[in-house]
């Protein structure tokens, strides 16, 4: 370490790679812990597949054509292997390849883990980040004007309306907002998703609704985290130190206050988004969207371990990173941060 | 993460509701309290054309003829043509007719080799003309590793089939014979006089010859019915045009109303069914996949306009509960709990009258040879005394018994704790996670009482007794929840599946129904009700007396 | 009224009366500024100095109530102190008319921004017709005009990285540039060390010399009045009771506080003979004994060593004084002492036991031999918790290590005991931390730390928080119980004035090592090392006979 602490970059560097690792494990630990959860359960993923009614010697085939007639470890060690091997499941002319990096194969939809990532991905991150942005908008907005106000009737009033987001249901307010916005008043189209690729106008009349339900739901914990952290901000004493420079309260507000304000709000979002990203679950039950967070639910539903397993390890992988860049981007905007120590 | 987890699970309990649509017979749950009929009698004369809209929580449609589990007269039924067809009505039993053959099948006359002949001049989707080559090929597919987890009588019941691992890697299933292009022969086993009613099940499906060797092939399989798949994405949409070479005059089941058929997937059942109630969008010319969300059924019946959208099953699958005969083992006990269930307690629980008749048989109505009767005349709220008599006899054991429930089932549990109470029968309720239970019930067996619901996959005898009751379905994970195991039921059962001659296979069928009743391996509830929700502009919206789901293969638009 | 009454004054302030919801803080205060001078208003914390000069850029908290006028020379019909001041002219007056520098420099800058930058936000508002690069060479200018070296390397360079005495350098820069006539300079020095506070002042000093800048400080500290101000106003409960030249005021004080307030400087009194310090009349067998310790934080190998080779003794019954700046280690000793943290080299006998041979119960009774008094004593105290029961909490604490149970009577008369061995009032028991005063709460702290008879007594620089007149009470405090409890003390203070008040032995630390150590008088009257020199002279010295 000493041999690179000389320059920043490489140091830099260095704590990525050092921050991968760690993440590499912790995924391998929970691969582990997933497995070992499911193993637990008395089913067999096999017994879904075997038809109706179902023999001894069928469900035998069923599960050696799965592998799920192997002890956990085996079942365990084939898995991880086939992360970066690939893997092949049955022999002969029925056989089917789950080319690496195989994060597992789905027998109920017949299509590689990897492939459905790929599929929904594109769905969950079109809800997550479109409400991400709106929400961190509207939050941190809404946190600096009832920080600035404090104690008038806007502040009450903000405060408010957070308990109200932040005790609401996001399920319901999804199914209300549907019923009002979609169904009774046609504004919005009720769910479903179109690709941006297909239709980027579709795409946004789609992605409305439940960017603003989801954005308004979460709004309400930014604009509380915002008004605390201005607040302690506005007290700190290099705000009287830039107000006795004579710079005009809005900057005062808009730059000193809000950039120190924000760093902890970043690190919130960071983490939110990213498991955001890892299946908006309820969100994209009620759009009916297929995102990641419907296929980790069909998963548990149907026992497709496999999936469930790999879309579960690609949602901790993107909250890891997330964790990753906040810490990064942290290093970046606030000067006292250094990496590596 | 703790929210996020605790929302999973919550999501996970809502959509249990995927599976109804794939047919999946134990599921059949009546969630009550419509007072409607079982349809059309509001509903305009169906026209030839336009788009009919499916909504559906399922998540994917799987139409491959041998890993599909779909009803004869559901999804599948519009686009695979099998031998035989169901034709539903509304009064009388399922009736089977002929489909791709020109007759429902001659047995042998020990019924252990099955003849059936095809129509000349069909057509796949694809224009090639269809053989027997072909329906055999379907079938042989359905032996293939990769393929399992459809219907599978047929795989019990055809001679060498134990061995038999599919047609990919060279070898036929000898025990089925194609002499010529029109004719199949089935070599079974044993004696089995229901294979004409097995031979209208989605395996039957012809294949072309020689297609079919992916793993998604169900994605957009080659069609036999008046639609074929134009595009199937799992999770969006799944859309049906029609076959130019389904031809009408061959087909007596299917009326092929709508243009194009529309399967929206992954819908919320509850914004589902609001939109079309509401009427917006396409919700006029939606139907409902799913059974309605208890919500939305109570706020559909208090407006009249809606109330008319809404169709309920008559008596439909058997809710039972289920006795561990091996725990159980006293009959005078069993019987006791019987005479001890309230089942009108039960009913109300359920959700009222309109949950379902009172049962008292084991075949279901709707299906040929059931005869009604009631063995032990328990009343609706049962016969207390008798119980305790029943007790004293068996020397009044010391009985606390554990009924297994999963959280949807625990009103209708607490009714039961509640009734066997009365008779000083103590029962403690375990409620499980529907894995457990499942694993519970069907494997490890570790439990006292059940509750239960069984709608068979085809409407006969056999198929409504045999899975319940036959020692040869206990674990496994298969349907003899009550592990009841009576060799002479066996026997019984396997002389009436043997049976070739109708009329005396369902003489048969009734006596095994009243026999397996006189040991009480379980108490029957109800035979559940389904309400189904259809678009203001959905026509010939029809639930027959089985199965208890709406038939689409009759299902057209108003204009 | 002013020290040259032939120049007018730059700032004229009368009758300023401030309250907070409707209790007022001042009453009827006046003062004038004039070019060239640094005016001193002195006072104890709470005696309104601060709210008094903070109103005049408006800088006081917002509930404040200000009454009063204030006018400048250039627009005497402005009266600065109008609420109705409308936002330009505020603006105009903050960084423009009136630069402002505050206390603590470490916390006075935005931490995300360049200095630079911040120095830079000053001109854009003032000089909006600058450019870039003008901005720029000004901001340069003034980090020369205020010494510091390298102000291209500060320009871009972040709060966090300079030290405190270059802080409150680019905070005076910031003040001067945009050229006000006026610096209010809010307890400038008192978060800085001895040596830096000596170089602020004359920085400041020569500002108002050579750009005729009123400079009004505001402090508790009569050294540094003495140091720095030609002009003296001091302020008691709101009032000022006393004004006159820096001279008059030391040489002939009037009013009663202004007495006491110089009574309670502690002073540098450097005798040849050394004969006023309290020394032991033999020398007391050793209760610390540090032999060549030597410490380096952390496992880093380019780490500097935090101390090196230090070799100390501490006698029964003895304090020793251990003088030092921030960073020199003077903390890191108490922390060895105390077996807090373990040293690589060298042995720590503790009443001749190692410390580093303890282990268990033999180790923590070894630790509750030894009491320990901070800088902040409410950070200590359970904010939720009365005053009684943080006096007791030691108490129960040794009970459950195996110590003599007390039955709860006997727990509440000792405690009792103990606040009336401190000078508290018995009935604050039931008090919470907030409802008492500073040197209240640093007394609670001193009971703690005595309630378990400490054999020694670690006080890490107990009085610098205080007030000059609280600081002088809790000195005689701790002496008193020294002769009461007949603890060991050490006694750990960067200001040497205290020294002579309450130690027997003096040992100057610098950079973890320790560059000179006798008996206070002696090493006082007769420094051997440079450091302690510079030390000594900075340390503010009141001799009104050299003025």
């Amino acid at each position: 370490m000493s041999t690179f602490a000389s320059s920043p970059l490489a140091r830099t560097l260095w704590y990525i790679l050092k921050r991968a690792v760690q993440a590499l494990v912790v995924i391998i630990l929970i691969a582990v812990a997933l497995f070992l959860v499911f193993y637990m359960l008395p089913a067999n993923p096999a017994q879904l597949s075997c038809g109706k009614p179902c023999t001894p010697e069928q469900l035998q085939r069923v599960s050696a054509f799965m592998g799920t007639d192997q002890p956990w470890y085996a079942q365990l060690g084939a898995y991880m292997l086939g992360i970066f091997a690939g893997r092949t499941f049955g022999t002969g002319a029925s056989a089917v390849v789950c080319s690496a990096p195989c994060l597992g194969y789905s027998f109920r939809l017949s299509t590689p883990v990897t492939t459905l990532i790929a599929q929904r991905f594109p769905v969950t991150a079109s809800i997550a980040i479109g409400a991400a942005v709106l929400w961190m908008l509207v939050g941190v907005s809404t946190g600096v004007l009832a920080a600035v106000k404090r104690g008038t009737w806007v502040d009450r009033l903000l405060n408010a309306l957070s308990s109200i987001g932040i005790s609401s249901p996001s399920y319901l307010i999804g199914l209300l907002a549907i019923i009002v916005f979609a169904i009774e008043l046609p504004l919005f189209p009720s769910s479903g998703y179109v690709a941006f690729s297909t239709n980027p106008l579709e795409w946004l009349q789609h992605m409305l609704l439940p960017w603003l339900v989801l954005a308004l739901l979460n709004a309400a914990g930014y604009t509380r985290i915002t008004r605390a952290q201005m607040v302690t901000e506005l007290e700190q004493d290099y705000i009287r130190t830039a107000r006795s420079k004579g710079v005009p309260e809005r900057r005062i507000i808009g730059v000193h206050a809000l950039r120190n304000a924000l760093l902890p709000v970043m690190t919130l979002f960071g983490l939110d988004l990213g498991a955001l990203l890892g299946g908006a679950v309820l969100t994209e039950k009620v759009f009916s969207m297929q995102g990641l967070g419907m296929l980790l639910l069909d998963s548990v539903t149907n026992l497709d371990l496999q999936v469930l397993v790999g879309s579960t390890l690609f949602a901790a992988a993107l909250v890891i990173i997330a964790n990753l860049i906040v810490d990064i981007c942290y290093s970046l905007l606030d000067p006292r941060v250094t990496l590596g120590h | 993460m703790k929210k996020k987890s605790l929302a999973l699970t919550a999501v996970a309990a809502l959509t249990t509701l995927s599976l109804a649509l794939a047919g999946c017979g134990s599921s059949a749950t009546g969630l009550g309290g419509a007072n409607a009929s079982n349809g059309s009698n509001t509903q305009a004369a169906p026209t030839k054309g336009g788009t009919l809209t499916v909504l559906t929580s399922g998540t994917s449609i799987n139409l491959d003829p041998a890993s599909s589990q779909n009803l004869a007269t559901t999804t599948g039924g519009m686009i695979h043509r099998r031998l035989n067809e169901w034709k539903v009505s509304k009064n009388g039993d399922a009736e089977l007719v002929p489909d791709l053959a020109t007759n429902t099948g001659k047995p042998s006359e020990n019924g252990k080799v099955w003849t059936f002949t095809l129509k000349k001049g069909l057509k796949f989707s694809n224009g090639q003309p269809i053989t027997s080559k072909d329906v055999k090929w379907g079938l042989e597919r359905s032996f293939a590793d990769t393929f399992s987890g459809g219907l599978s009588y047929h795989k019990q019941l055809l001679e060498g089939a134990q061995d038999y691992h599919g047609p990919f890697e060279g070898q036929e299933l000898n025990s089925i014979e194609t002499p010529d292009d029109q004719t199949i022969v089935f070599h079974l086993n044993q004696s089995f006089g229901e294979f004409d009613w097995v031979a209208s099940l989605i395996s039957f499906s012809p294949v072309p010859y020689g297609e079919g060797k992916n793993k998604d092939y169900g994605t957009t399989p080659v069609t036999t019915g008046p639609y074929e798949v134009k595009s199937n994405v799992p999770g969006r949409e799944l859309v049906m045009v029609r076959n130019k070479y389904w031809d009408a005059s061959t087909d007596s089941v299917r009326k092929a109303y709508p243009d194009s058929i529309v399967y929206k997937m992954s819908q919320d059942s509850s914004v589902a069914a609001q939109q079309i109630m509401a009427g917006s969008g396409d919700g006029k010319t939606s139907m409902l996949g799913d059974l309605v969300p208890p919500a939305q059924l109570a706020q559909a019946q208090a407006n009249p306009a809606q109330k008319a959208l809404l169709a309920t099953s008559g008596d439909g699958a058997l809710e039972y509960l289920a006795i561990n005969n091996e725990r159980v083992k006293d009959k005078r006990v069993r019987e006791a709990i019987l005479y001890a269930t309230d089942r009108e307690a039960y009913r109300t629980a359920a959700g009222g009258e309109i949950a379902g008749g009172y049962a008292s048989t084991l075949i279901t109505p709707g299906i040929s040879g059931r005869e009604q009767y009631d063995l032990y005349k328990p009343g609706k709220t049962g016969d207390v005394k008798k119980a305790k008599a029943l007790l004293a006899q068996a020397g009044n054991p010391k009985l606390n018994l554990t009924l297994v429930a999963t959280s949807s089932q625990t009103e209708k549990a607490s009714a039961i704790q509640t009734a066997l109470k009365r008779a000083g029968i103590t029962v403690t309720i375990k409620t499980l996670d529907s894995t457990v239970y499942s694993d519970t019930v069907r494997n490890a067996g570790d439990f006292d009482l059940a509750i239960s619901s069984w709608q068979p996959d085809f409407p006969s005898p056999y198929a409504n007794i045999a899975p319940l009751f036959d020692s040869s379905q206990i674990g496994n994970g298969n349907m003899n929840e009550s592990h009841y195991n009576n060799p002479e039921v066996d026997k019984l059962i396997a002389q009436a599946t043997g049976t070739v001659d109708k009329a005396k296979a369902l003489k048969l069928w009734a006596e095994v129904d009243k026999r397996i009743m006189e040991d009480v391996p379980v108490v029957p509830l109800i035979y559940s009700h389904n309400t189904f929700l259809r678009g203001s502009k959905v026509a010939n919206f029809m639930i027959g007396t089985f199965p208890a789901y709406p038939d689409y293969l009759v299902v057209g638009l108003s204009k | 009224m002013a020290t040259d009454s032939t120049r007018e004054p730059l700032l004229t302030v009368s009758h300023v009366s401030i309250g907070f919801n409707g209790t007022p803080v001042t009453h009827d205060v006046h003062f004038s500024l004039f070019p060239g001078t640094i005016t001193a208003l002195v006072g104890e914390s709470g005696s309104g100095k601060s709210v008094s000069a903070m109103a005049l850029a408006h800088l006081d908290p917002s509930q404040a109530e200000v009454s009063g006028q204030a006018f400048l020379d250039s627009n005497t019909t402005l009266n600065i102190l109008d609420n109705t001041l409308d936002q330009a002219s505020l603006q105009k007056l903050r960084g423009g008319q009136i630069g402002v520098v505050f206390q603590e420099p470490m916390t006075a800058f935005n931490p995300l921004m360049t200095l630079g930058k911040q120095v830079e936000e000053s001109l854009i508002y003032h000089q909006p017709k600058l450019s870039k690069q003008e901005r720029k060479e000004a901001v340069l200018h003034a980090f020369e005009a205020v010494r510091l070296p390298q102000p291209e390397r500060i320009f871009t360079a972040h709060p966090h990285e300079l030290s405190g005495g270059q802080l409150q350098r680019v905070m005076i820069a910031m003040a001067i540039i945009n050229n006000p006539s006026i610096i209010i300079a809010d307890e400038p020095t008192t978060a800085l060390d001895v040596t830096t506070q000596k170089a602020i002042l004359q920085l400041l000093e020569s500002l108002a010399r050579e750009r005729h800048l009123a400079i009004l400080i505001i402090t508790h500290d009569m050294g540094v009045v003495w140091e720095a101000a030609q002009y003296v106003y001091v302020m008691q409960k709101g009032e000022i009771v006393e004004e006159g030249s820096t001279r008059q005021i030391f040489t002939a004080p009037t009013h009663p506080y202004t007495r006491m307030l110089l009574d309670a400087v502690p002073k540098l009194t450097v005798d040849s003979e050394g004969e006023d310090s309290p020394t032991a009349d033999s020398p007391a067998p050793a209760l610390v004994q540090l032999e060549h310790v030597s410490l380096s934080y952390s496992h880093r190998a380019h780490a500097k060593l935090a101390l090196h080779d230090i070799s100390l003794r501490i006698g029964a019954g003895e304090t020793l004084a251990l003088v030092g700046e921030s960073g020199a280690g003077k903390t890191t000793i108490g922390k060895v002492i105390s077996g807090q943290l373990t040293p690589q080299q060298g042995t720590v006998l503790i009443g001749g036991d190692n410390l580093a041979g303890l282990k268990g119960k033999k180790l923590r009774q070894a630790r509750s031999s030894i009491g320990f008094v901070f800088q902040n004593s409410s950070s200590a105290l359970v904010p939720t918790k009365t005053i009684g029961w943080s006096i007791a909490e030691p108490l129960l604490v040794e009970e459950s290590l195996g110590g003599t149970k007390l039955s709860s009577q006997q727990r509440l008369e000792r405690v009792e005991e103990l606040m009336k061995h401190v000078g508290l009032d018995p009935a604050l028991a039931s008090r919470f931390p907030y409802q008492l005063s500073g040197g209240q709460r640093q007394r609670v702290g001193i009971a703690r730390a005595i309630a378990l008879r400490p054999k020694l007594l670690i006080a890490d620089e107990p009085t610098s928080s205080l007030d000059v007149t609280v600081q002088k009470r809790v000195l005689d405090l701790l002496r008193t119980l020294q002769q009461e409890y007949g603890y060991a003390c050490l006694f750990i203070t960067h200001d040497l004035g205290i020294v002579q008040e309450v130690a027997h032995n003096l040992a100057v630390i610098k950079s973890g090592e320790i560059v000179e150590q006798g008996s206070v008088s002696e090493v006082l009257a007769h420094p051997r090392h440079a450091y302690t020199r510079t030390l000594l002279d900075a340390s503010p010295r009141i001799d009104v006979s050299a003025r």
